[in-house]
C-alpha cells in the first residue's frame, strides 16, 4: 500500500508541475489597441466606481492610450488580498502600498514592485517636479525608488488635542503645552472639578508615549532608536533612555490618579468616550487645518498644541504610495497614468470626488460642494497621489494647500531618513521580539503598570531573545549606509 | 473458472471505484496538487514576474532557517508547552464531558426537554469568539464588570481580571469546552440513537441495572467513535483555536504566559513582516508533529484492537 | 403485529430511562449548562435592541432602560446587499450540503466495504490530506488559474465540498451500525453496490448522515474565508463575510490609527459601526442557522432494521 501511495504522491507532484509550469499568461502586452490598467486600491468598495472610471477612461484613452479599472478592497482585508494576489503571481498594474498595508518594504524585498527610476524620467517627469524630494529619500531602497508617494503632509506632527469646552470652562492657556509633564496641573484641576464618569485623558490600547529626542531606526514592533539631534548615530533601545523612563513614570502617575480608564490597555477604541464628549485631552497625529475635518466629524470643538517640531522619517514618507507591479503588462502606460494623477487636476479630481454634475458641483474657482449622489462614490483621498491639486470645499480655508507646502518645507528630517534595514539575517530574533513587544507595549505605554518593574522585565526578555544581536546588526548596516551618504 | 472469479470481483470493484471517483478527484485537485506548496517553508520566497511556479523554483533554498523562530528562546518552548497542555485538557475533558452529556441526554425521561437542551448547548458554537469576548467583558471588566461589582459589594477588593494570569487557564479550558460540547455531543448522540433498542430490552429482562446497561451496551457501541475522534484530535494537537486564545483574553500582554499558544505566537511574529516562507514553515511544523503523534497512537490502538484503528 | 409493536415502544421507553432521583439531578445540571449557553445569545439580542446613547452612558447591560430599533433600521437601509447575501448564503448552504452528502457518502461507503481492494489506499489518501496542506496560496492558484473559478458561485461551494474528517467519521459510523450480515444477504439477493447503498445503508444510517449534513450546513453557513479569497463581486458575498468584514475593518483601524496622518485617521474612524448595529448583524447572520439543529434532530432516530434481521 505504501508503495502505491508514494507512486500516487509522485504522480500528483508531476501533475502540479505540468499544469503550472506553463507559466502565467501575462496581461495583454503593449499593442496598438487600448490597454486596460488594473489598479488595486484600499477602501470600502463604492457603487459608482465603475461609472466614474468609465468617464475617466474616455479621457485617458485619448491622452495615454489606456483605460483604467480600479478595484477596491476594504480596509481590513486589503493586505491579505494583496498578499495572495502577489504571491500567486496574478498580473495587475498598480497597487496601493505603504508601511501599514500591503507593506512596501516587504514587497520590495520580495521583488514584487518595479524600480521606477527610469520610468519616472521617461513617463513621469511632471511627477518629479511636484513631489517634495524628501518623500523620495524616505522610500529609496538599494538606491532605487519602487513606488510613487502621495504628495500630502510630509512628516509626523503630533499634538495634544483638547476639548475646547473644558479649556474654556477652566480658562486654561494651552499654548505652551509640549510635554506630557506639562499637562499635570490642568489634569488635576479637571479631575477635581468634574464628575466620576469624566475621563480626562482619552486613549486606548494604542495610546503611546513619544520621546521626540529619538528617532526610530527600523519598522514597527521594535524599540531601536538613534538620537535625533546629536548625530552620533549610536543605536539604542529606547526603553533604556532616561527620557522614556521619565515619561513612563509620569503616565503611570496619571493612571494611578485615575486620569484615564482602568481598562485602557485592553480597550479597542475610544468611540464611546468620544461620543459621550466627556473627555479633556488626547493625543493625535495632525495636519494643517485638521481641526476642521475632525472637529466636524466628532461634533466637538477642538484646539491643539504641538508636542514637538514635526519631523519626517521613513514611515511618514511611506504613508501612502502607489507602486507598479513586476507582473504589469505595460509599465509605461501605468506610469503615464500615475503622472496624470499627479499633474492633471481634471484626472485627480475626477478620481477623487467623482463626476462633476453627478457627485459634486463647482462653487468657485477651486471650490466645490458635494451633491446628493456623492454617497455613492467616496474614496480615501490620501491614497490618490497629489493632494495639492484637488479642489477645496466651501469650509476649507483658501490657503489650505499653501499651508501644506509650508508645513512640508518646515518638517525636519530624521537623521536616518532613507536608511532601509535588511532583515534577513535576524528575522528569527525579530519574530520573537515582535511577540514580546505586543506583550509589553500596551501596558507600559498606557501607564497601567509600574514602569520601573516592567521595563526591567521587558529589557530582560529582549536580551534573552537576542536583542543585542539585532542591535549590533542594525548598527553595522547603519554605519555602512552612512558611509555611502558622505 | 478463474476468469469467472475475476469477472465477479471486477463486477464488485467497479461500482465502488465509481463511487469513490468524485471524492478522490476532489482530494487530488484541492489537496494533492497544491501540496507542492509545502516546499515554500524551505525557501526564501521571492516573487517573479513569470508567476508563482517560477518564483518557487528560483527562490533560494534555506533549509530549516524559516523554522528557527519556532524554537528560539524559551518563549517558543513556553507556547509549545501551553498548546500541548491545553489541547490535552480539551481532548480528555472535552471527550468525557461530551460523552456524559450525550448519554445523559439520551436517557432523560422527558425527551422533549432533552431535545430542547440539545439545541441550547449547541448555541455557543454559533458565536464567534469576538462576540463571546464582549460578553465575557461584561463580567470581567475592571471598571464596571459584574464580577468586580459583586466583589466590592461583598467587601473584597476588585481584581483586574485581564492582568492576573492565574485565573486564565481555568477560564480558557472552561470556555473551550463550553463552546464545543454541544457540537461534540451531537456526534455521540447520533451514534447512541443508532443502537438497537432490542439490546436494552433484553438486558432489562435479564435484570441489568441502568449503569450496567450503559457500561455494557452504550459505551462499547460508541468506543470506536471515541477512538476515531480522539485520534483525529491528536493529529491537531499542535493547532489551537485562535479566537479562544487571542480574542477572549483581549490580547492582554500580562496574560501571555498562559494564553500564548503556537497559533497566536506565529500570528504575532509574522504580523509585521508577513513572511510567506515562515508562515508555511510554521504550518508544516504543526502538521508534521500531529502526523507523527497520530501514527504512534494509531499503532498503539492497532495493538489493542486492530479493528478500531483508523487504518 | 401492531399491538406488539406498540408494547415494544412502551417498554423501550422504560428500558432507557433513568431512575427518578438521577433524572432530576441530571436535568438540573444540564439545564444550568444549557442556560450558560443560551444567556450570551440572549444578551446579544438584547444589545441589538438597546438604544445606542444608553450604551454609551451605561455600558452593556441585561436590563436596558431605553430600547430602540435603530440598529435594524440602519441595516435595512443598507438594504439590497443584505438580501443578496441571504440569497447567496442559503443557496450555497443547501446546494453545497446536498452535493457534499453525495460525494462524501459514496466515498465513505466505498472505504467501509471490506472487500474493496483499494480500501486502505483511499482511506490513507483521505487521511493524509488532514495532516499536510499546501497552504492558502497554492490552493488559490488552483482555483483561479487552473479552474478559473474566481468570482463564481462555485468558488463558494467546491472548496468546502469534501472534508476528510467527515469522511472518516461517516466511515466509522457505517462500520459500526451496518451489520455485515445485512450486506451479505443483500448481495446474495443479487443487489449491486449502488442499490445496497441507497436501499439499505442509507436508511439504517440516517443519524450518521444527518450529523454530517448538519455539520456541512454549519460549515457552509459560517464560511467567510472563500469569499475573502475569491469574490470581489458584491452580489456574490455571503452573510458571514459581511460580518467578518466589519470585524476586520475595526481591528485594522485599531491597529493602524496611529500610523495614519491627521486627516486619514478620522476617515477610518467614521466607518466604525455602532456596537448595537454589530450585534444586530450577528443576530441576523446567525439567527436562521440555529433552526438547522432542530431540523436535523428528527433524523437522530433509530433506523428501520430490526424486522429485517430477525426475519
Amino acid at each position: 500500500m505504501k508503495k502505491k501511495f508514494l507512486v500516487f504522491l509522485a504522480f500528483s507532484l508531476i501533475l502540479s508541475q505540468a499544469l503550472f509550469a506553463n507559466g502565467q499568461n501575462e496581461k495583454q502586452t503593449a499593442d496598438e489597441d487600448l490597454y486596460e490598467i488594473l489598479w488595486y486600491n484600499i477602501g470600502t468598495p463604492q457603487k459608482d466606481t465603475e461609472k466614474v472610471f468609465e468617464e475617466l477612461s474616455k479621457y485617458t484613452a485619448e491622452k495615454i492610450g489606456a483605460t483604467v479599472k480600479m478595484v477596491q478592497f476594504d480596509w481590513g482585508e486589503y493586505s491579505d488580498r494583496m498578499k495572495v494576489i502577489t504571491a500567486s503571481g496574478e498580473p495587475y498594474d498598480i497597487a496601493f502600498t505603504c508601511s501599514w498595508a500591503n507593506n512596501y518594504d516587504v514587497n520590495v524585498e520580495r521583488g514584487a514592485f518595479l524600480p521606477l527610476d527610469d520610468l519616472l524620467k521617461t513617463h513621469g517627469q511632471g511627477t518629479l517636479d511636484v513631489i517634495n524630494p524628501s518623500f523620495f529619500k524616505g522610500i529609496t531602497i538599494n538606491n532605487s525608488v519602487y513606488a510613487i508617494p502621495a504628495n500630502k503632509e510630509l512628516g509626523w506632527w503630533e499634538v495634544w488635542l483638547f476639548n475646547e469646552e473644558y479649556v474654556n470652562k477652566y480658562n486654561f492657556d494651552i499654548s505652551e503645552v509640549k510635554s506630557i509633564q506639562d499637562l499635570a496641573p490642568m489634569l488635576e484641576i479637571v479631575k477635581a472639578g468634574e464628575s466620576a464618569d469624566f475621563t480626562p485623558i482619552m486613549g486606548d490600547s494604542q495610546f503611546g508615549i513619544d520621546t521626540p529626542e529619538y528617532a526610530y531606526v527600523i519598522g514597527p514592533g521594535t524599540p531601536f532608536v538613534v538620537d535625533f539631534d546629536n548625530t552620533d548615530y549610536k543605536v539604542k533601545n529606547i526603553y533604556e533612555t532616561p527620557e522614556m523612563m521619565d515619561n513612563l513614570i509620569t503616565i503611570h502617575d496619571y493612571y494611578t490618579k485615575g486620569y484615564m480608564r482602568k481598562d485602557i490597555a485592553t480597550l479597542n477604541n475610544t468611540e464611546e468616550l468620544r461620543k459621550s464628549k466627556k473627555w479633556f485631552v488626547t493625543k493625535s497625529h495632525w495636519q494643517p487645518y485638521a481641526e476642521n475635518l475632525i472637529g466636524k466629524s466628532w461634533d466637538t470643538p477642538l484646539v491643539y498644541s504641538s508636542s514637538y517640531i514635526p519631523y519626517a522619517d521613513n514611515s511618514s514618507t511611506q504613508g501612502s504610495m502607489q507602486a507598479i507591479s513586476v507582473t504589469s503588462g505595460n509599465p509605461e502606460k501605468s506610469m503615464a497614468f500615475l503622472n496624470l494623477m499627479n499633474t492633471d487636476p481634471y484626472v485627480r479630481n475626477l478620481v477623487g470626488f467623482g463626476i462633476e454634475g453627478t457627485h459634486w458641483e463647482k462653487k468657485g474657482e477651486n471650490v466645490i460642494a458635494t451633491l446628493e449622489d456623492s454617497k455613492a462614490y467616496q474614496v480615501p483621498g490620501f491614497t490618490l497621489q497629489n493632494l495639492l491639486i484637488t479642489h477645496l470645499f466651501e469650509d476649507d480655508p483658501a490657503d489650505k494647500w499653501e499651508k501644506f507646502q509650508e508645513f512640508n518645507d518646515s518638517c525636519r528630517p530624521s537623521p536616518v531618513l532613507g536608511f532601509q534595514f535588511d532583515r534577513t539575517s535576524v528575522k528569527t530574533e525579530l519574530a520573537v521580539l515582535a511577540n514580546i513587544f505586543e506583550e509589553f507595549k500596551p501596558f507600559m505605554q498606557t501607564g497601567t503598570v509600574d514602569p520601573e518593574e516592567y521595563v526591567a522585565k521587558y529589557l530582560k526578555r529582549v536580551d534573552e531573545a537576542g536583542g543585542a544581536k539585532v542591535q549590533a546588526e542594525i548598527q553595522n548596516q547603519l554605519n555602512a549606509w552612512l558611509a555611502t551618504q558622505k | 473458472m478463474i476468469n469467472k472469479i475475476k469477472r465477479n470481483m471486477l463486477k464488485r470493484q467497479i461500482p465502488l471505484l465509481i463511487m469513490i471517483l468524485p471524492g478522490a478527484l476532489w482530494l487530488l485537485i484541492y489537496n494533492y496538487i497544491p501540496m507542492l506548496g509545502v516546499v515554500i517553508g524551505f525557501k526564501d520566497f521571492k516573487y517573479s514576474r513569470k508567476g508563482f511556479f517560477h518564483a518557487l523554483f528560483s527562490s533560494e533554498w534555506v533549509g530549516f532557517d524559516n523554522f528557527k523562530f519556532l524554537f528560539h528562546t524559551r518563549d517558543a518552548f513556553l507556547v509549545t508547552k501551553n498548546t500541548l497542555l491545553y489541547n490535552l485538557s480539551f481532548i480528555i475533558l472535552g471527550t468525557i464531558i461530551a460523552v456524559v452529556f450525550a448519554i445523559a441526554l439520551s436517557r432523560l425521561r422527558n425527551q422533549r426537554l432533552a431535545k430542547l437542551y440539545q439545541t441550547g448547548i449547541f448555541l455557543p458554537y454559533f458565536m464567534s469568539w469576538v462576540v463571546v469576548s464582549y460578553f465575557l467583558n461584561v463580567f470581567l471588566n475592571p471598571e464596571y464588570g459584574y464580577l468586580n461589582n459583586i466583589l466590592i459589594s461583598m467587601g473584597s477588593d476588585p481584581i483586574n481580571w485581564y492582568t492576573e494570569a492565574e485565573y486564565w487557564p481555568g477560564f480558557l479550558i472552561f470556555m473551550g469546552i463550553w463552546k464545543n460540547t454541544g457540537y461534540s455531543a451531537v456526534i455521540y448522540l447520533a451514534t447512541i440513537a443508532g443502537i438497537d433498542k432490542g439490546y436494552y430490552e433484553a438486558a432489562m429482562l435479564d435484570g441489568a441495572s441502568e449503569w450496567q446497561q450503559i457500561k455494557h451496551i452504550t459505551i462499547p457501541s460508541i468506543v470506536p467513535l471515541i477512538i476515531v475522534l480522539t485520534l483525529l484530535s491528536i493529529g491537531r494537537i499542535f493547532n489551537a483555536d485562535f479566537g479562544l486564545f487571542y480574542q477572549l483574553p483581549k490580547n492582554s500582554g500580562p496574560l501571555y504566559p498562559v494564553t500564548n499558544v503556537l497559533d497566536t505566537y506565529i500570528y504575532r511574529a509574522l504580523k509585521y513582516t508577513g513572511d510567506i516562507g515562515m508562515s508555511a514553515a510554521a504550518g508544516l511544523y504543526q502538521a508534521v508533529v500531529g502526523c507523527m503523534l497520530i501514527l504512534i497512537s494509531n499503532r498503539l490502538v492497532t495493538r489493542i484492537d486492530s479493528e478500531k484503528a483508523l487504518f | 403485529m401492531k399491538s406488539s409493536k406498540i408494547s415494544i415502544l412502551n417498554r423501550k421507553k422504560k428500558a432507557m430511562d433513568l431512575p427518578l432521583g438521577y433524572n432530576v439531578t441530571i436535568n438540573i445540571i444540564i439545564a444550568l449548562f444549557c442556560l450558560s449557553c443560551v444567556i450570551p445569545f440572549l444578551f446579544i439580542i438584547i444589545i441589538s435592541f438597546t438604544d445606542e446613547m444608553f450604551i454609551i452612558e451605561n455600558g452593556y447591560t441585561f436590563f436596558p432602560k431605553v430600547l430602540s430599533l435603530n440598529a435594524y433600521r440602519y441595516i435595512s437601509e443598507a438594504g439590497s446587499q443584505l438580501f443578496q447575501s441571504y440569497g447567496i448564503t442559503i443557496f450555497t448552504t443547501v446546494a453545497g450540503t446536498m452535493l457534499s452528502l453525495i460525494v462524501i457518502g459514496f466515498y465513505s461507503y466505498a472505504i467501509s466495504r471490506k472487500e474493496f481492494k483499494f480500501r486502505k489506499f483511499f482511506t490513507f489518501m483521505c487521511f493524509f490530506t488532514m495532516l499536510f496542506n499546501g497552504g492558502m496560496v497554492p490552493t488559490y492558484i488552483v482555483m483561479t488559474q487552473l479552474l478559473h473559478l474566481k468570482d463564481t458561485i462555485w468558488a463558494l461551494i467546491l472548496p468546502l465540498m469534501v472534508n476528510a474528517w467527515f469522511i472518516l467519521i461517516l466511515k466509522t459510523y457505517f462500520t459500526m451500525t451496518v451489520p455485515d450480515s445485512l450486506i451479505d444477504s443483500a448481495r446474495i439477493d443479487g443487489a449491486g453496490e449502488f442499490r445496497t447503498f441507497f436501499q439499505i445503508v442509507i436508511p439504517i444510517s440516517l443519524p450518521g448522515f444527518a450529523t454530517i449534513a448538519l455539520f456541512n450546513t454549519l460549515n457552509y453557513w459560517n464560511d467567510w474565508f472563500q469569499s475573502l479569497l475569491y469574490i470581489t463581486d458584491p452580489s456574490l458575498t455571503t452573510l458571514q463575510y459581511l460580518l467578518m468584514k466589519i470585524e476586520n475593518n475595526m481591528e485594522f483601524m485599531i491597529n493602524n490609527a496611529s500610523n495614519l496622518g491627521g486627516g486619514e485617521s478620522y476617515l477610518l474612524l467614521q466607518n466604525i459601526p455602532r456596537s448595537t448595529t454589530k450585534m444586530a448583524m450577528v443576530v441576523l447572520c446567525t439567527g436562521p442557522i440555529i433552526l438547522a439543529y432542530p431540523f436535523f434532530q428528527r433524523f437522530f432516530i433509530k433506523g428501520l432494521t430490526v424486522g429485517a434481521i430477525k426475519g
